[in-house]
């Protein structure tokens, strides 16, 4: 049919013969061909079209710039620059070809090779996703390089970033915290959020509070990817959203002075305007700088924070302690309410205190004679408040100090504050299953024993006794705006309540403290200005308990007493409170005032403090 | 005189090279750089030049029997060189401005030579002494040819094994050979398996299981696949082809090109290649049938051999049904080599289809 007519007649022609049953067999063999080519394309076609399409259709997603942080003058505390990732894809950079690759990367870097594999190595243990960041903050020159060669170079990205920038470095680290690349862990947590692999999350202090207005919304780019993961379309694209900006009220230069003056040490400051309860300051040293969290620390450097004695990633400001003299104003002010004592009353101080075959010491130990409750407080008399502590009762203290406020969280919106501890009857009871002795009341009224405050609850309280009363919640943040600057949300303060003390009460206080600083023989000497009347408590926390009076600075630095001291200035219409505390600082009254003073002389005189 | 020779050409057979023509060229547009494309058009005119200058001359005048021993010899020659080299990315010979592949010359020869040697036997069935004659000059070449490529060595066996066929075999000696082949492969088979390169049995894994391979053997096999079935009833369009665009789909210029051409012009335009092989096949065939002279009849069914073979394994293992093997698609892959020897043989049955109305 299909092939001629042969000369002889098929049946005798052999090679007609054959030729057809080829043609046959061809035939059969294309008709296979043709068949699998039909469930390919038509019945399967739409299988393949959608692999094709998943297999170079990417999502990606566009980051959104975190929102800035300022202070209450405009000044930037944290902000963004633009950044180059090198991102190497371990799906494609792997095994001898990713070897060469690397090689060829390190000769472009300058870097020799096994670094670079080590570096390599470490991140992609460290980031268990595809796109393994292993240098932040490559420099443009770089970048371009690395850009020329791209076709030479698969399974390398370079990725441009807002990176988090803080410009006052370790001087801000704990008051305003600092971002990190989120971990496998937290990603897990976080996905539900939106938050992808490489995307940086914040990790302490104001940058974690306020994680959800800074970080913004990120946008999503849908691209057409090639075999080697290069983009080469952009289909569609949404923009993402910048994160909310804050407007704060502290001021950078508060920080920084603060910070400066605990240069050496180990300590916190919080510096608060009495008025409202805002915060001016809140300080902690020593910080870290919060830059190189985002740059990564070398393990070197990293053991040296994580092992250094003065606790660097510590922010001491917001961590209980005991509160020593400082607290005697609570006491007093609890012995005036419950009219325990009168101001006129007098209490003689031998040098110590006796409870029935027990000696509690006062720190002078010559005693200071005759002193009234101004004096008890100028000279920091233990056994005055001894005697005021043993009347009073445990449970009366406990019951003044929880109304102002010690004992638990002050408000403040801030992560990790510690509530510190008013101890009483009941909970001797439920933690050490052993009745309340009185030896400890005496302790807890000179702010020793049990008891533990935060140098922000001691701030806090004092705003209260300087206002008159008026309980405010710490706050800081003044507003929230959009990147134009448009104000989105406005904080006022906010009063808790009132101190269950009178006008009268508070005012005799405020003069106790007064002269606790200008007095003849006032403990805070060291913090007294030349025209600026200022009032103030000192504070000297024994870490451990001793036999005999010690000098602090004989002991080793862990068995040092810690420094307090807590001022007001002007005394007459305080518009500044401050709260030093210093680690393991010694006496307050030397190491802790001299530095309040010198930050109400850089507040009231604008001068640069000698440090 | 000269309208005579014109309408003297045989038609039907140009009408599918024709169309195959263009779609190699159209093929090559999407799947390859400029110069490339540039190149395979050169190729393509030269090839046209050869295929119309044997279509005019009769080529048994041509090619003299002392002529084709000589290029016979030559082809084996350099494939022995290239063999004993033994470099397998050199399969090429490089002159100056092109390279040349001896082993797409080979199936020439090869097809040549047997005709030469089956056209003066002309009994029912193949005996015995032209047996061994045809054996002789093609177990060097296939050997020299399946040390360094294995698929065109195969190509050249089933040529020869179809040569062996059609000159006419016993039924008895048909079912031994084939019981023998089947003993063959089962006690040697396995031997042969460890006696293979890691890059051939990777092929035959990928094929079985191409999923378990996804990232290495299996990837062409895989690749190949989405590209066909993506391309659906209609395709994806002229350099629109998802996989062929975006670099997915590898060796897409020469052994994978029909799995762009089916990607971009889908199942119309795949089966359009698939029937116009079909169809030139068929009419070769159909010229082999006519042919008076043995020599001519021998020379059109080798062709006709050559050209199923290639296009069978080539498209069979982009569509999965054999493993994938490396071996251009005539006309729709890139290929100087393979552009030439296929048009010379199209030459060699134009050339004799035009005996028909000449009486010797």
């Amino acid at each position: 049919m299909f092939l001629n007519q042969p000369i002889k007649s098929p049946e005798e022609d052999p090679f007609y013969r054959r030729i057809r049953i080829t043609f046959v067999i061809i035939g059969f063999l294309f008709f296979i061909l043709l068949l699998k080519l039909f469930f390919l394309q038509i019945i399967k076609g739409e299988h393949y079209r959608q692999i094709a399409l998943k297999r170079s259709l990417k999502v990606i997603t566009l980051k959104a710039p975190r929102g800035n942080i300022y202070d209450r003058r405009g000044v930037l505390l944290a902000g963004n620059i633009p950044s180059f990732t090198l991102l190497l894809d371990r799906k494609i950079v792997k095994g001898p070809e990713g070897d060469k690759t690397l090689k060829k990367l390190a000769e472009i870097i300058g870097e020799d090779f096994p670094t670079l594999k080590q570096d390599y190595m470490i991140a992609c243990k460290k980031y268990p996703w595809e796109k393994v960041p292993v240098k932040t903050d490559i420099d443009r020159d770089l970048v371009a390089r690395i850009e020329a060669r791209k076709y030479f170079l698969p399974g390398i990205e370079i990725q441009v970033e807002p990176r988090r920038f803080y410009p006052l470095g370790e001087k801000t680290f704990h008051f305003i915290g600092y971002v990190s690349r989120i971990s496998a862990k937290d990603l897990k947590k976080l996905a539900a959020k939106g938050y992808e692999a490489n995307d940086f999350i914040g990790r302490s202090g104001v940058e974690a509070q306020y994680e959800d207005i800074l970080r913004g919304k990120k946008g999503r780019q849908l691209v057409e990817v090639d075999a080697k993961g290069r983009i080469k379309k952009i289909i569609a694209e949404e923009e993402p959203t910048i994160g909310e900006s804050l407007v704060l009220t502290v001021d950078s230069t508060f920080l920084e002075v603060a910070y400066d003056l605990l240069k050496g040490k180990s300590g916190a400051i919080v510096v608060m305007d009495p008025r409202d309860g805002r915060l001016l300051a809140m300080t902690s040293a020593p910080g870290v700088d919060p830059n190189k969290f985002i740059e990564g620390f070398s393990p070197k450097e990293w053991s040296k924070v994580v092992e250094d004695v003065y606790h660097p990633l510590l922010n001491k400001a917001i961590l209980s302690y005991h509160p020593g003299s400082t607290f005697k104003i609570l006491t007093a002010l609890a012995g005036l309410e419950e009219r325990v004592i009168s101001p006129q009353e007098t209490v003689f101080c031998p040098g110590y205190y006796r409870l029935g075959r027990r000696i509690f010491r006062c720190w002078r130990s010559w005693g200071h004679g005759q002193v009234d409750l101004l004096k008890s407080i100028e000279v920091s008399c233990d056994t005055y408040f001894y005697k005021l502590g043993e009347e009073l009762g445990i449970e009366t203290i406990a019951r003044y100090a929880r109304a102002a406020g010690f004992g638990q969280k002050t408000g403040l919106d801030f992560p990790g504050e510690k509530s510190g501890l008013v101890p009483d009857k009941a909970w001797k009871l439920k933690v050490f299953k052993a009745p309340w002795q009185k030896g400890e009341t005496l302790n807890v009224a000179i702010g020793q024993g049990a008891l533990l405050t935060t140098p922000l609850q001691l701030g806090k309280f004092l705003v209260s006794v300087v206002d008159g009363g008026t309980i405010y919640r710490p706050w800081y943040v003044a507003q929230i705006i959009d990147p134009y600057g448009e104000v989105l949300k406005e904080f006022s303060p906010v009063k808790e309540g009132r101190l269950p003390a009178k006008k009268r009460t508070l005012a005799l206080l405020k003069k106790g403290m007064v002269q606790a600083v200008n007095g003849k023989d006032a403990t805070g000497k060291a913090a007294k200005l030349k025209n600026i009347m200022v009032g103030g408590k000192t504070g000297t926390a024994q870490v451990i308990g001793m036999k005999k009076r010690v000098k602090s600075e004989d002991l080793p630095y862990l068995k040092r007493d810690h420094a307090w001291f807590m001022a007001f200035a002007p005394a007459d219409n305080p518009e500044i409170i401050i709260v030093v505390f210093v680690e393991h600082g010694g006496h307050g009254g030397s190491s802790a005032a001299p530095i309040a003073g010198k930050f109400l002389k850089f507040y009231f005189e604008g001068a640069q403090p000698v440090l | 005189m000269k309208k005579q020779r014109i309408k003297n050409i045989y038609w039907p057979l140009l009408f599918p090279i024709f169309f195959l023509l263009m779609a190699g060229a159209l093929n090559q547009a999407s799947a390859s750089q400029e110069i490339i494309f540039k190149k395979q058009l050169m190729w393509f005119f030269l090839g046209s030049l050869i295929m119309f200058g044997l279509t005019f001359v009769d080529y048994q005048k041509v090619f003299s029997e002392k002529l084709v021993l000589f290029f016979y010899v030559i082809v084996l020659c350099l494939q022995i060189y290239i063999a004993i080299k033994h470099d397998p990315s050199k399969r090429w010979i490089n002159l100056k401005f092109f390279s040349i592949q001896p082993s797409e010359f080979a199936k020439l020869a090869l097809i040549f030579v047997s005709a030469f040697i089956l056209h003066k036997h002309d009994k029912d069935y193949l005996d015995f002494k032209t047996f061994g004659l045809l054996a002789l000059f093609a177990f060097p070449l296939i050997i020299s040819v399946a040390i360094l490529d294995l698929d065109q060595g195969l190509i050249l066996s089933l040529i020869f094994g179809f040569f062996v066929l059609i000159a006419g075999v016993p039924k008895r000696v048909l079912v031994l050979g084939a019981a023998f082949m089947i003993a063959f492969g089962i006690i040697v088979g396995p031997h042969l398996w460890n006696f293979l390169k890691p890059y051939q049995r990777a092929r035959v894994e990928a094929f079985i299981n191409p999923e378990a391979f996804a990232l290495s053997r299996g990837y062409q096999v895989i690749q190949a696949l989405i590209a066909v079935g993506s391309g659906g009833i209609k395709g994806q369009g002229f350099r629109e082809g998802l996989s062929s665009r975006l670099n997915y789909l590898p060796e897409k210029d020469t052994d994978l090109a029909f799995a762009v051409w089916a990607e971009e012009w889908g199942f119309i335009g795949a089966s359009l290649v698939i029937l116009a092989f079909g169809v030139l096949i068929w009419q070769i065939l159909k010229i082999a049938a006519q042919m008076r002279d043995p020599f001519d009849k021998y020379v059109c069914y080798g062709v006709a051999i050559m050209f199923f073979v290639e296009v069978f394994i080539n498209i069979g293992g982009i569509i999965h049904i054999l493993p994938i093997a490396s071996i251009p698609l005539p006309f729709l892959s890139y290929g100087g080599s393979s552009v030439l020897v296929n048009m010379m043989a199209l030459g060699m049955v134009l050339s004799a289809s035009r005996k028909r109305y000449s009486f010797r």
